[in-house]
């Protein structure tokens, strides 16, 4: 069937009682109560957004803080309150609920489904957040101040948290019920809800790495809750797991943390990999390079991710055997990791590039994600990284791949399917704009941490020897200048939705494939009602 | 869009749907309990 | 597109990857300022930065191998220039290629890495011994042969000028945040063991000339091991958040010939005779 073919199937009201646009009228019948994966993908975004500005408000409070030598502005502690909560924020308010709300909006469309598998549990996913959040970010009002032992939340000192201990872990819960049931309902739809024609591997990259993520979601939210709930115990009910003073171990929770915690930082990048996938192709014009060894690469880091934990934990004195162990396998993880950057240098290569501003952010991603990928397999040498851990060097390289990694990654899906959702192009020099000022900040803001991590600045400290203060400047310059741009980024994503006059076509990029490019611009409210019939032409990927 | 609009495949693939979710669901439970469950005999 | 213009185009982005790698590697050095891992002042620190010099080598000439490529197509596969897309979609024998090397690469990498680790653990042979215990916020150092043990906090000098709103410039502090009142001093070319633990929450004892950190752990005792080469003052500082003054529990090791190391000890044995509570009690 031709692309012109499907468009006309789905979009045209065919049914008598099947208006593809019924939307719910009452405000909180709109957005409390509804169950349209378009909707709820829209709440989570906005939610994602809104946590983004929180967070980054409070990384503009640390970077303050660190341009100059000395104390200014906040006390120790406040200090660590903001870094712990800036990581929790950007973790599982920012990051994580942004991809789940591209994987509402865009599962369903591009499998050919006409909604999630389960509607009702998906507005439940998305309701808990607000209410998580609200909860955290409450506990900073709170007289003994919020969190401040680390995002990582290590025992015994995570344990001297005073009132606001219980409502972090509370919070935590219910972050991590949100997240099952998130991937649940993914995984369920992916699993079922696939139009005929639509086999597993002829999936979009997009819905296989999701469906990766979501694995890995159901097999380690619950590890966290276990960690954080016997933490609540030790600190509430006298147990002791993880105090040493009653005999517990506080090693056996940093293992069961990073259990959690090494594939958590998959779950945040591995949409993030779909995503690049799916527009390198469209701007090169040219159909994604080694789609199944895209695939087996994905599940193959998935994989490892389970056996490479103490990695973030060399220094707490582990058996030879053990050190030697968890280096050989991280080292591993470069293997996959490096198939995929080649492939997308191999899908642009030969191509016909143009530059729009969702392929300048898939650009920015290749290369600096490389360098952070490159600085992760630095740290992996487990005799380097007795030198290496805890640095300022180990903040560059996990911000490399969080942030000119996923976030690059999600603007680059912003600006790529926002005309989608919203029916109107965004303003291509706007986007630009945003583009290169964060690409230049980023760097400005990121890689001095390199050079002050080697050169001996522990993080997490709000005071500094004065041998670190040009870098630091430099990086708070830097971090200012990059969190002033996102502001446009705010301003290019409500002009698109509410101002812009340019509408988009179905198709709208001249190279896009797949199911989500042939419904209309934007998609009726109830999409694919009726299934389309799949063939391999109308997909991102060549059979 | 209501249940009853639903067609009658989309309502056979969402019963299918909720086993699979159910099975899911019960293996994050299985998880959850087996590691609070370990580290209690592990003491 | 001739063969002969790829080639020249590869050419100058490769020399632009170049002078973009000297820029953002070597360039900040010009400033003054250290931006690499000190080489320190041990076969540890001097093993680890190695390492850290070899693996780094070979990060750099893969990146500027990889970003070359993408930037010679970015400048030559462009749509405005009128290129044309090609069709294929996969090559097996260029995925084995890319799956190959990097495991070989691994290989080499993985040589130096378990040698130098291995040697990092074997602490066995140690002359003497000094237990670290980790408290908020300060050290406690005991050197169990010599039955001298003292408390090192942050110096005073720091800890007026790093209060908030001191009105006191970090810069006109002597070693700000890097002093303490009474250093860890040891003496060179004696392999000297380290028991490390914690008392409240968990710290980690870092001093970078040495080359390593570890953790000190409430309820565990680590182990490690140094053996410093030349005299000289080494300062580092706890590296693993430990609550809210994290920042101001430095470390200061000062190492002494042997013969100043043994007048130290004796030193500090009299003296220990005469005030007994200001070195072992606070």
């Amino acid at each position: 069937m031709t692309t012109e073919a499907i468009h006309h199937d789905v979009n045209e009201t065919h049914d008598a009682h099947d208006h593809g646009d019924h939307k719910p009228t009452g405000f909180l019948d709109r957005w409390l109560f509804t169950t349209n994966h378009k909707d709820i993908g829209t709440l989570y975004l906005v939610f994602s957004l809104t946590m983004f500005m929180i967070g980054g408000a409070m990384a503009m409070i640390i970077r303050a803080e660190l341009f100059m030598p000395g104390l200014q502005l906040v006390e120790p502690d406040f200090f660590n309150q903001m870094t712990t909560m800036h990581a929790l924020i950007m973790v599982f308010g920012a990051v994580m609920p942004a991809w789940v709300g591209f994987a509402n909006w865009l599962v369903p469309m591009m499998i050919g489904a006409p909604d999630m598998a389960l509607p009702r549990m998906n507005n439940w996913s998305f309701w808990i957040l607000p209410f998580a959040f609200t909860m955290l970010l409450s506990t900073l009002f709170m007289d003994s101040g919020g969190p401040a032992a680390g995002w990582t939340l290590y025992p015994p000192l995570v344990l001297q948290t005073g009132t606001s201990f219980a409502f972090v872990v509370f919070a935590v819960h219910m972050m991590g019920v949100s997240s099952i049931m998130g991937s649940i309902n993914i995984i369920a739809t992916i699993f079922n809800m696939r139009a005929p024609g639509m086999r597993l591997l002829r999936m979009p990259m997009f819905v296989w790495t999701w469906l990766i993520t979501a694995f890995l979601l159901i097999a380690v939210m619950p590890v966290l809750a276990g960690a954080v709930t016997m933490l609540l115990t030790d600190h509430f009910f006298s147990t002791n797991f993880f105090n040493a003073a009653g005999g517990g171990d506080p090693v056996m929770f940093q293992h069961i943390f990073w259990f959690f915690g090494h594939p958590e930082v998959y779950i945040m990048i591995l949409p993030a990999f779909g995503v690049v996938s799916e527009i390198l192709p469209t701007f090169s014009r040219k159909p994604l390079f080694g789609y199944g060894s895209m695939v087996y690469a994905t599940a193959t880091i998935a994989f490892l991710s389970f056996i490479v934990w103490a990695h973030h934990m060399f220094t707490v004195g582990m058996p030879l055997q053990a050190e030697l162990f968890f280096m050989y396998a991280t080292m591993l993880i470069s293997v996959p990791t490096g198939v995929k950057v080649f492939n997308w240098v191999a899908t642009m290569w030969q191509g016909s590039m143009t530059f729009e501003t969702p392929m300048l952010f898939a650009i920015g991603f290749v290369v600096l994600f490389t360098i952070g990928g490159l600085s992760g397999l630095m740290l992996a040498i487990t005799a380097a990284d007795f030198q290496y851990h805890d640095t300022y060097f180990v903040v560059a390289h996990f911000h490399y791949v969080l942030v000119p990694g996923a976030v690059f990654a999600l603007m680059a899906a912003t600006y790529y399917w926002l005309p989608k959702f919203t029916g109107n192009m965004y303003s291509e020099k706007w986007g630009k704009i945003h583009f290169w000022l964060s690409a230049i900040f980023v760097n400005v803001l990121f890689f001095p941490q390199h050079y002050l991590g080697l050169a001996g600045m522990p993080r997490r400290i709000p005071d500094y020897s004065p041998q670190f203060a040009d870098f630091n400047m430099v990086s708070s310059i830097g971090g200012f200048a990059f969190g002033a741009t996102q502001l446009i980024f705010v301003g290019i994503v409500w002009h698109c939705a509410f101002r812009s006059k340019v509408k988009a076509t179905p198709k709208v990029w001249e190279g896009s494939r797949g199911l989500e490019w042939t419904l209309d611009s934007p998609p009726a409210y109830h999409s694919f009602n009726t299934p389309p019939e799949v063939t391999c032409n109308a997909l991102s990927r060549a059979d | 869009m209501t249940d009853k609009q639903q067609s009658d495949d989309i309502r056979i693939k969402r019963a299918q749907a909720v086993k699979t979710a159910w099975v899911l669901g019960i293996i994050a439970v299985a998880i959850f309990a087996t590691f609070i469950g370990s580290a209690v005999i592990g003491r | 597109m001739k063969k002969e213009n790829t080639i020249i185009v590869a050419l100058a982005v490769l020399a632009a990857v170049i002078a973009a790698t000297w820029l953002i590697l070597v360039a900040p050095s010009l400033t003054g300022n250290e931006i690499n891992m000190t080489k320190g002042v041990t076969q540890q620190s001097a093993d680890h930065f190695d390492l850290h010099m070899i693996v780094l080598w070979i990060c750099v000439v893969i990146g500027i191998g990889v970003f070359t490529v993408m930037f010679t197509s970015i400048v030559l596969h462009r749509k405005s220039r009128g290129h044309k897309a090609a069709k294929f979609s996969h090559s097996t024998k260029a995925e084995m290629i890319w799956t190959i090397i990097p495991v070989l690469i691994l290989v080499v990498m993985a040589v130096p890495a378990t040698t130098a680790l291995v040697r990092m653990e074997d602490s066995s042979g140690a002359e003497m011994t000094v237990k670290i215990t980790g408290f908020q916020w300060r050290w406690k150092y005991e050197y169990l042969d010599q039955d001298i043990s003292f408390i090192s906090s942050l110096a005073s000098s720091s800890n007026t000028a790093r209060q908030l709103d001191s009105g006191i410039a970090p810069e006109s502090v002597d070693n700000y945040l890097r002093d303490v009142d009474h250093p860890l001093v040891l003496p060179v070319g004696r392999k000297i063991r380290f028991l490390i633990t914690a008392d409240d929450v968990i710290h980690s004892w870092w001093v970078p000339a040495l080359g390593w950190k570890r953790d000190a752990i409430p309820g565990f005792v680590n182990e490690a091991w140094t053996n410093i080469e030349k005299p000289g003052t080494y300062r580092g500082q706890c590296a693993e958040l430990c609550g809210k003054d994290h920042g101001f529990m430095p470390i200061v090791v000062i190492a002494l010939a042997e013969d100043e190391f043994e007048s130290w000890v004796s030193e500090q044995l009299a003296g220990k005779t005469q005030s007994d509570q200001q070195v072992t009690v606070r």
